[in-house]
């Protein structure tokens, strides 16, 4: 079939970001996490297309006083595994967007190989280790990959972007859990500030054939029903997002019951917002503790995704 | 091959090169937009038979949505499950890994039905 000829690995595909724990990463578009592990200070993703692994991206806090070439050079071949194949290159700082620095890569002259890069991430200090499988002798890893990598730390709003669910949420708020099933993607986050949960289900046109989106509030706030009361009724919302799109839903409020004043944690009221978004046929749904927040995280679902 | 030698499980690369067979030649009807009705014949239990007092065949049927009818209609035994994967996802503009588990899990679940045969080819 016309579809099985299409090459595997081309660098002219169609784009997509990845966005995770503070790094962007434009990706090809068919390239898509399979693991995902850890947290901002360490962890682990892996990415792959249909099934074969094609990027494997590491990181953890490093040591200031570590941060020489030396080092780096160390962790590539450990990681390499050092065969007679390999050779390793120190790269160039790149200009423009890429963050990282020092960068060291071992690249595998075999077919299929195995690129590793090692580098600091400039803003956070993290060792950043990424392992690329090449299908065929290419430089994807030096000259796509590693260059376009870019850490987003020091952004007041952080872009977060799996699968199909891309969003931004403001700076300081630690990824708590993520729950991507196909077709139900659900991120949520705590801070300072409270906590936010961003869940989008596809295809909004199957889902509103089986539920309605007051149906979808009503359960979200029955999850909190033994601590909030809710709100009757629900409020009509139409929100404009970046890229133009409108969204259209319903949001519903719900208050902490009075017996739990002394509950600290929980906060005073939550909002649950449920719109749809016929332009990607998506359902989008945000809970936060402050309204205005949930409309302003709203508004970033979905943008900027390719 | 002896009884306590496993059977090795195909790669995901032979399973995602497979062609799966629907195993009844049954249409799928449209009872509402965007809802189908798949009646397929099936041969009772012995035992269910006896009990049941009936010896044919009973008829089963199965609830199908578009993606659902679109996967059935698409187990013809020429379109590969890496092929169907790229056309829903194309289709429907989604996501590539989420379309991949979704019909993998759904084929899953049309083999365990009896509906759906999916023939791996022997590795080299």
């Amino acid at each position: 079939m016309v579809v099985d000829a299409l090459p595997t690995s081309s660098p002219r595909r169609q784009r997509a970001l990845f966005a995770w724990q503070g790094f962007e990463l434009s990706i090809p578009a068919e390239w898509n996490p399979v693991a995902l592990s850890g947290s901002f200070s360490a962890g682990h993703a892996l990415l792959a297309e249909l099934g074969e692994p094609r990027l494997g991206l590491r990181w953890k806090k490093g040591d200031a006083r570590r941060e020489t070439p030396d080092v780096l050079e160390r962790i590539v071949r450990r990681e390499a595994g050092g065969t007679s194949t390999q050779q390793v290159k120190h790269l160039p700082a790149y200009p423009g967007a890429c963050t990282l620095k020092q960068a060291v890569v071992c690249l595998d002259e075999r077919i299929p190989g195995r690129d590793v890069c090692a580098a600091w991430a400039a803003d956070s200090g993290r060792l950043v280790q990424l392992v690329y499988h090449a299908p065929e002798r290419d430089d994807v890893l030096v000259d796509e990959i590693v260059p376009a990598l870019r850490e987003t730390v020091s952004l007041s709003w952080q872009r977060w972007a799996v699968l199909d669910l891309t969003c931004a949420v403001p700076a300081g708020f630690i990824l708590e859990s993520h729950d991507l099933r196909a077709g139900d993607l659900q991120l949520k986050w705590r801070g300072r500030r409270g906590r936010i949960a961003v869940r989008q289900l596809s295809l909004a046109d199957l889902v509103l054939q089986r539920t309605t989106l007051e149906q979808l509030v009503r359960n979200r706030q029955r999850e909190h029903h033994l601590a909030y009361h809710s709100q009757q009724p629900l409020s009509q919302v139409r929100l404009l997002t970046e890229d133009d799109r409108e969204l259209l839903g319903l949001s519903g409020l719900a208050l902490r019951k009075r017996r739990f004043f002394w509950r600290s944690g929980l906060p005073p009221q939550r909002l649950t917002l449920a719109v749809h978004d016929p332009t990607r046929n998506r359902i989008v749904m945000i809970e936060a503790d402050d309204a205005s927040l949930a409309r302003d995280i709203a508004r970033t679902v979905g943008t900027g995704s390719n | 091959m002896s009884l306590l030698e496993r059977t090795p499980r195909p790669s995901p690369e032979r399973v995602l090169n497979a062609k799966p067979l629907r195993l009844f030649d049954a249409v799928p009807e449209q009872v509402a937009p965007g809802e189908y009705r798949l009646s397929v014949p099936v041969k009772p239990s012995k035992w269910f038979a006896l009990i049941s007092r009936q010896p044919g065949t009973l008829r089963k049927t199965f609830a199908l949505d578009d993606l659902g009818k679109m996967v059935w209609e698409s187990c013809d035994g020429r379109t590969s499950i890496r092929a169907l994967i790229r056309q829903i996802a194309k289709r429907y503009d989604l996501n590539v890994r989420e379309v991949e588990v979704a019909t993998m899990a759904f084929l899953k679940t049309l083999v365990q039905k009896g509906l759906v045969g999916i023939p791996v080819e022997e590795s080299e």
